[in-house]
């Protein structure tokens, strides 16, 4: 097999009604059977590469494109699709964005049947490329059905199943768990060993970029280095980690990303003393109560009982400090099918307190966005299964539940519900109300608005759509958009999924600041290295059952 | 999900794609042509049957089905009860009068749409999108474009339904009540409705990108991993609708 020679010649890009290019002078040249690795901080322009190098942009996408892009002499703009699929394969950077048959199979097998591949050769293909991904168990499954990650792992194998002679992997690794990752990392090396060319594409400085031949690091989409991955970090170790593609010093992270807003945060009173507060949070839970921004459940109209019975121990019910009375969230043997019969939770037993920093881990498909949407009422959990303050939260509606719980999705877009970030921003201080029925938002609100924009890095996109937002700034917008109200618990579906570090640091000291104020976080991650240094506890899920919870302060 | 294809085993989920295409246009040219709504609510029980004892669908999913279709099917009864001519009535109450021929009207149109709804519903139940393709592809030898646009627009509902329910749990999550009154309601529907048709269409645009990354288009035919397996019956079955419908037209 060779492998495609991809040559880059001031390649530049600007997407329809932007002034600004997305990437702009980008010259490079990659050789039959290397692995370079793209990296670069969120916004950077390595998806908007990415695309070009399958013609995809502008072809579908549209934008204009200005320089060369050559794929073995071809140019995707241009070539026949058929050249073109030969030439490279793309892995997007949302799954869901490139699954489009409904069921795993299907979607391995829709490459090699539109390029004409005999029938029994795609069924070879789809066994191959199922067994690379470990998904060849749900091969029979609809997509929706899986999680994140395991969609993740069946666009992969969609992407190997065409076999190309270039595969361009864009943020591959995102929702991946680590036995996930490694697995990626091998693929890579076996499929650079059958002489096939390699692009991969992240935001961090991660273990497939270091396995790379040669690292090109791109930021405000120009190509600002471009050496093997073992000499630029010898020798631009600080500018890497300034870009926010490396981590920083430990010692640095805790007042908050580089150069960015949250080393000073601008906000005043209560809002500084809160950070100040935002230290990694001490072993015990703080006594503070939680904000009480709504009225406590228990006295709602009616619809809670008390429990029947005291918490039984179970092995996710350490806790930090006193008994189940004392505690927030309560999951008293909590199990899950769904329909069809596929269990997804066994006999889940957890506590969470105020002020805890819970991160909730486990492999791709083990039940962690699973049990989340319970507490938060998007699936039915038996009777007697949850409990809020001491009360059962069985016949509260998901609204009510809003009222006291945030809660983060994994896939940003689907909370979008305004056409500005700023409007997004500030959607929870008005519920969705009418214009004419708004009244206008509190000093303190805005106020808080105004500091989370700042946190997160978003000030002066205000005006544009979230849609045009890059994922880790669409992201970070979702997670404000939650965290404007005070709220005792926070639910954050892998938050840090395909960010870069400094992005990381942002949601890390988000969260420290919301748990100074008292509040509790409940975050699934597959990257506990980067925010563990804070939390309180680790909350690990496989096959739907707790496993080796750890207390407080301790980790993994 | 109410509207999309389930894996199955029962005689419509066997018989093939095209086969179950025709009786189901038989069943739509019956609906057309019957008049009296005696007639439709025949045809609506046959339907039922059919959905409950040869495609296996539940009684609550046929009553969800039913239900929906409703929602246009009730109003139209009503107004059309009210406003079609007639000559005998049969219930007067000030100035409204209900007349047996409007009655008529309203009730067999109100069937009929419950039985076009609901024989379509079958139909998706029953049917791989995926042996649809196939069969037009390789039996019919329409160009695949066209058959992928057909089976697309089977899959596409079951994923507008999906946006819907997650964007109704993200409306939810971030504290958006219930409405109350009309306006209320409206209101929430217009925002529902927009929310959902926007993601639609982000979602077509990228599936389309997707696509042709994969190679959809790149040649004027493709393969197929699997062929589609046609019961000995399912053609028989096919013409015997056919000519119980002509069978119909002629009395009718």
């Amino acid at each position: 097999m060779k492998g495609t020679e991809v040559i880059c010649t001031e390649l530049g890009f600007t997407y329809d009604g932007e002034e600004r290019p997305a990437l702009e002078g980008v010259t490079m040249a990659i050789r039959s059977g290397e692995w370079v690795a793209i990296v670069g901080p969120s916004g950077s322009g390595k998806s908007t590469l990415c695309q070009l190098l399958n013609g995809l942009l502008p072809r579908s996408g549209g934008g204009v494109r200005a320089g060369q892009v050559q794929l073995d002499g071809i140019d995707p703009k241009d070539a026949p699709l058929s050249a073109v699929t030969e030439a490279a394969g793309v892995l997007f950077q949302d799954p869901d964005a490139q699954l489009v048959q409904g069921i795993v199979e299907d979607e391995v097998a829709f490459g090699p049947e539109n390029m004409r591949v005999p029938p029994e050769q795609i069924e070879r293909r789809v066994q191959e490329a199922l067994q690379a991904v470990r998904l060849l168990d749900r091969r029979a499954d609809p997509v929706r059905s899986l999680s994140g990650g395991q969609r993740q792992r069946t666009a992969i194998a969609a992407v190997l199943a065409l076999k190309p002679r270039l595969l361009v992997f864009d943020d591959a690794c995102a929702s991946l768990d680590a036995a996930a990752q490694a697995d990626f990392l091998q693929l890579c090396r076996m499929l650079q060993a059958e002489g096939r060319t390699l692009i991969t594409a992240s935001g961090r400085f991660d273990d497939v970029a270091r396995a790379a031949q040669r690292v090109i690091v791109l930021d405000g989409g120009r190509a600002v280095l471009d050496a093997p991955p073992e000499e630029l970090l010898r020798r631009c170790g600080e500018q890497l980690a300034q870009l926010g593609v490396l981590p920083r010093a430990a010692g640095s992270r805790g007042a908050g990303p580089a150069g960015g807003p949250m080393a000073a945060p601008p906000a005043a009173g209560a809002r500084a003393a809160a950070l100040e507060a935002a230290a990694p949070p001490a072993a015990a839970p703080p006594a503070a109560a939680p904000p009480a921004a709504a009225p406590p459940l228990a006295s709602g109209a009616g619809a809670l009982h008390a429990p029947a019975t005291s918490a039984k121990s179970g092995p996710g019910a350490a806790s930090p400090a006193a008994g189940a009375s004392s505690a927030l969230l309560d999951i008293r043997e909590l199990s899950f099918s769904y329909p069809g019969g596929r269990r997804a939770l066994d006999c889940v037993n957890a506590r969470l307190y105020p002020g805890e920093w819970v991160l909730l881990t486990g492999e791709n498909g083990s039940g962690k966005t699973t049990l989340s949407r319970l507490i938060m009422g998007l699936l039915p959990a038996r009777s007697g299964s949850l409990y809020w303050q001491g009360a059962d939260m069985a016949a509260l509606p998901v609204y009510r539940r809003a009222e006291h719980i945030g809660y983060v999705f994994q896939q940003p877009e689907h909370t979008f519900t305004a056409w500005t970030v700023w409007d997004e921003l500030v959607y929870a201080l008005h519920a969705g109300a009418h214009s004419r029925d708004r009244t206008g938002f509190a000093g303190d609100q805005l106020e808080r608005a105004s500091f989370l924009l700042e946190a997160a890095g978003l000030v002066g996109r205000e005006q544009i759509s979230p849609y045009l937002l890059s994922q880790s700034e669409k992201r970070l917008l979702s997670l404000i958009s939650q965290l404007v109200i005070p709220k005792p618990l926070y639910i954050l579906d892998e938050p840090t999924s395909g960010m870069d570090y400094a992005a990381v640091d942002r949601v890390n000291h988000l969260c420290r600041f919301v748990i100074g104020e008292g509040a509790a976080v409940l975050m699934i991650t597959h990257d506990p290295g980067w925010v563990q240094e804070a939390s309180a506890r680790i909350l690990h899920l496989e096959d739907g059952k707790v496993k080796t919870p750890h207390p407080a302060g301790q980790t993994v | 999900m109410l509207i999309q294809f389930e894996t199955g085993n029962t005689l419509l989920h066997r018989m093939d794609p095209l086969s179950k295409m025709t009786v189901l246009f038989c069943v739509a040219v019956m609906a057309m042509v019957l008049d009296h709504f005696s007639h439709q609510a025949g045809l609506l029980l046959l339907c039922i049957a059919a959905a409950r004892g040869l495609a296996g669908l539940s009684w609550m999913r046929i009553a969800r089905g039913i239900r929906l279709i409703a929602i246009v099917a009730v109003p139209y009864f009503v107004l059309t009860s009210l406003t079609a001519s007639g000559e005998t009535v049969v219930l007067a109450w000030g100035p409204l009068a209900f007349t047996a021929e409007a009655l008529n009207a309203a009730a067999a149109m109100s069937l009929r749409m419950i039985v076009l709804f609901l024989s379509s519903l079958v139909y998706i139940v029953t049917t791989d999108p995926r042996a649809l393709v196939t069969e037009m592809v390789v039996r019919l030898r329409l160009p695949y474009r066209f058959a992928f646009g057909i089976s697309a627009a089977l899959t596409f509902i079951p994923l507008l339904e999906a946006e819907g329910t997650q964007i109704l749990a993200a409306h939810q999550v971030r504290g958006h009540r219930p409405p109350k009154g009309i306006t209320g309601r409206i209101r929430w529907w217009g925002r529902f409705v927009t929310a959902v048709l926007l993601n639609a269409l982000r979602r077509v645009q990228q599936t389309a990108g997707a696509m042709e990354s994969k190679g959809f288009g790149a040649f004027p035919d493709r393969t197929f991993r699997k062929a589609v397996a046609i019961p000995w019956w399912s053609p028989w079955s096919a013409a015997a609708g056919v000519l119980l419908t002509l069978l119909v037209c002629w009395i009718v």
